[in-house]
């Protein structure tokens, strides 16, 4: 299982590169104004093609690009209720401070989003409707200009490797508090 | 009294009716192919071996230019089968042989495959992923995203 | 060879040089112009022109009459003619409704192009009786912003390219400047005295934004680069036909012919390649990288190396991937606009200039490929 992490990061990696070609573009609908072109979605030929590369049925990225500005969805693992909440609340605790992170989105990308874009439910009936994204990035040609684009492709990738080890770690900390406060409490009987 | 009249006129997009916008049903020219894509002659040359015949035979028909779903359909499965086909010592000799666009039109179908990921299909596509773009450079990814032309 | 000046840390989308080269104007990504005079090999701020309300998206140096226009998101564009060596601005009446994205002189200097984002191209010239610069619109067909211009030597033929993937030819012709009767060139048969006529219009079918345009410097032929990472070039001489190749690199936002057979194109990779046109066969192909800078060889295990590289580029002391992050070229960051410094006496370009999204404008030598 391990053995496609870094075959997924480094196909993730490639993508992004090649996504992250970013100008600056004032906005053609609106004088004055100069908005990211992924979020708008007003003019057709501004956007690129999204792109999903996914590591298994649970893990995937869902790559946006347009003219000035990509967004990066992230849908994590998720195999039980526990890593379900705790994702749920890691991902929330960071949105909700996404103007102090810069590139994040306050919302996870939703399917209705995604849904006219890609997955076309009737070229494949038998699938399993996809289960949406759990955090969104942003990022704009403002962020590639001022910073290094290579450093925020690595950020994100550095980003996916540790959300899995967190999650788990977390689990394992729950899991030890649950065991030993179970302890506690049954020693009275 | 208007009770009536319906209210759809107010959401229709009026900017859209405007000469000036672009329209993207201009661009994308389908053109069906004369010879229709024969699985059973693919998949024999799949078991035969010879994978590279058989997605040179694919692409032949030119199936992101085609107007009819089936046929794109129809070619994506074939290529996923050969994909899973193909032992991985292989890839690299495959993908040689290929020009650009063949390389192109490969890597669209790696990033199509990706989106409907079924066992084991998304590990051996990551391996398609490296050796495609160790040919191909990123000019190969930034194709997939811009061409219009879907598969 | 090359030499590399660093301006400011912001980054520069534009720049052009004044007609005997000692100065500079660029944009330091503002809504200010900032004018350069070469003091022996450094560069040292002599003027800032501030006029504008937004970001300036374009400025050209006019090299016959040392007239500065400037072109920027708020819609307007304005002329500076120095006048007892300060800058005094003249507005454009641009009559457009959104950003301009980029202006150029034509070759006498006479009249200039700006394109926007409101799918118009304005030809502008001066007109004596009012004391004012007025325009005529370029807007059929093009269906969305234009990115670049580029003029024809003829002073009438302008490419432009835009985002809805195409790159056309129109004539530019102002019958208030240009002559009655305008030679036809070798693009057209026709003549070309009429504003707005479309001479040619190419797509690569790759659906890629075009980001540059340029003619040769014998204008028989256009070259352009586009978001599908492809060089392409359509030829007069050949009816009009066109070769595009698909290159492994990221997309290049801007090119220059140096002579009738080299392009040099950079972009996204931070790097300028060199392409060359054979006329006879009508093949075009990469020959080489100018950036020839290799990554700096690690010389030991240095302490001091790491913690300097752990201040500079936030790169921790165990990471190994990340030393792909840091470029090996000489610019760090996108390439924006390349510009002829300085001419050689056949007519091709000896000396080019490139700025770049990292503050950076480096020249490099390019007498060799001439």
């Amino acid at each position: 299982m391990s053995a496609t992490l870094r075959p997924y990061l480094a196909a993730v990696r490639k993508t992004l590169e090649a996504a992250f070609c970013l100008t600056d573009f004032n906005s053609q609908v609106v004088e004055r104004h100069n908005k990211p072109e992924v979020e708008v979605r007003g003019n057709k030929e501004l956007l690129l093609n999204p792109v999903v590369i996914s590591r298994n049925d649970k893990e995937r990225v869902l790559i946006e690009s347009s003219i000035n500005s990509v967004r990066i969805s992230i849908a994590v693992k998720q195999a039980d209720d526990i890593e379900r909440i705790l994702v749920h609340k890691f991902t929330r605790f960071l949105m909700m401070r996404a103007d102090k992170f810069v590139i994040l989105r306050r919302k996870p990308v939703s399917l209705s989003d995604t849904r006219s874009t890609i997955l076309d439910e009737k070229t494949n009936p038998q699938q399993q409707p996809p289960t949406g994204y759990d955090i969104s990035f942003l990022v704009t040609n403002i962020h590639t200009e001022y910073m290094n684009r290579f450093k925020i492709i690595d950020f994100i990738i550095h980003f996916m490797e540790e959300i899995d080890k967190e999650i788990n770690e977390m689990k394992l900390a729950i899991n030890a508090r649950a065991r030993i406060t179970a302890e506690e409490f049954l020693k009275r009987f | 009294m208007a009770t009536n009249v319906s209210s759809g006129f107010r959401k229709i997009d009026i900017d859209s009716f405007n000469d000036d916008v672009f329209k993207e049903d201009d661009q994308v020219v389908s053109q069906s192919s004369g010879t229709s894509l024969d699985d059973k002659e693919i998949l024999q040359l799949c078991s035969a071996g010879k994978h590279y015949e058989a997605i040179k035979s694919i692409f032949d028909l030119q199936p992101q230019s085609s107007g009819d779903s089936a046929i794109k359909e129809l070619a994506f499965n074939l290529i996923m089968q050969v994909f899973l086909a193909v032992k991985t010592g292989d890839i690299d000799r495959i993908v040689d042989k290929l020009d650009t666009d063949q390389i192109d039109l490969l890597m669209k179908y790696v990033y199509k495959g990706f989106e409907s990921p079924q066992e084991g299909s998304s590990s051996n596509l990551l391996v398609w992923h490296d050796k495609i773009f160790r040919k191909s450079g990123h000019g190969a990814i930034v194709r997939v995203l811009t061409d219009k032309k879907k598969v | 060879m090359t030499q590399v000046n660093v301006f400011t840390s912001e980054p520069v989308p534009c720049h052009s040089f004044s007609p005997d080269r000692s100065k500079v104007a660029i944009s330091p990504n503002n809504n200010e112009v900032h004018i350069f005079k070469k003091d022996n090999s450094k560069w040292l701020q002599e003027t800032v022109l501030s006029q504008h309300d937004l970001r300036v998206t374009s400025i050209d140096w006019a090299q016959k009459t040392n007239k500065i226009v400037s072109c920027s998101a708020d819609k307007n564009a304005y002329v500076w003619s120095l006048d007892n060596g300060v800058w005094k601005p003249t507005l454009v009446i641009l009559r457009i409704h959104r950003a301009a994205t980029v202006v150029r002189w034509s070759p006498n200097a006479d009249k200039f192009a700006v394109g926007s984002g409101d799918r118009t191209i304005s030809v502008c010239f001066f007109e004596e009786a009012n004391d004012w610069w007025i325009c005529k619109h370029i807007k059929k067909p093009i269906k969305s912003t234009v990115t670049c211009l580029d003029w024809h030597h003829n002073n009438i033929l302008l490419a432009c390219g835009s985002t809805d993937y195409r790159a056309r030819i129109f004539s530019a012709y102002v019958k208030e400047v240009d002559s009655a009767n305008p030679e036809p060139s070798e693009w057209s048969s026709k003549p070309t005295a009429s504003t707005g006529n479309l001479i040619g219009e190419w797509t690569t079918g790759g659906g890629g934004w075009v980001h540059g345009v340029a003619f040769s410097p014998d204008g028989s032929k256009l070259a352009w680069v586009s978001h599908d990472s492809s060089i392409s070039v359509v030829d007069a001489k050949k009816n009009q036909a066109f070769i595009t190749v698909k290159t492994p690199d990221l997309p290049y936002l801007t090119l220059i012919w140096s002579s009738n057979r080299f392009i040099i194109a950079a972009g996204h990779d931070c790097c300028p390649m060199l392409y060359k046109y054979d006329e006879n066969s009508g093949k075009l192909e990469c020959l080489e990288k100018l950036d020839k800078s290799t990554k700096k060889e690690t010389d030991g295990f240095s302490a001091m190396r790491k913690f300097r590289e752990l201040d500079k580029f936030a790169i921790s002391l165990n990471d190994n991937s990340s030393s792909d992050s840091i470029s090996d070229t000489i610019h760090q960051n996108s390439i924006r606009e390349i510009r002829a410094h300085s001419l050689s006496k056949s007519g091709g370009v000896d000396r080019i200039s490139t700025v770049g999204l990292d503050g950076k404008m480096v020249f490099w030598d390019t007498s060799r490929y001439v």
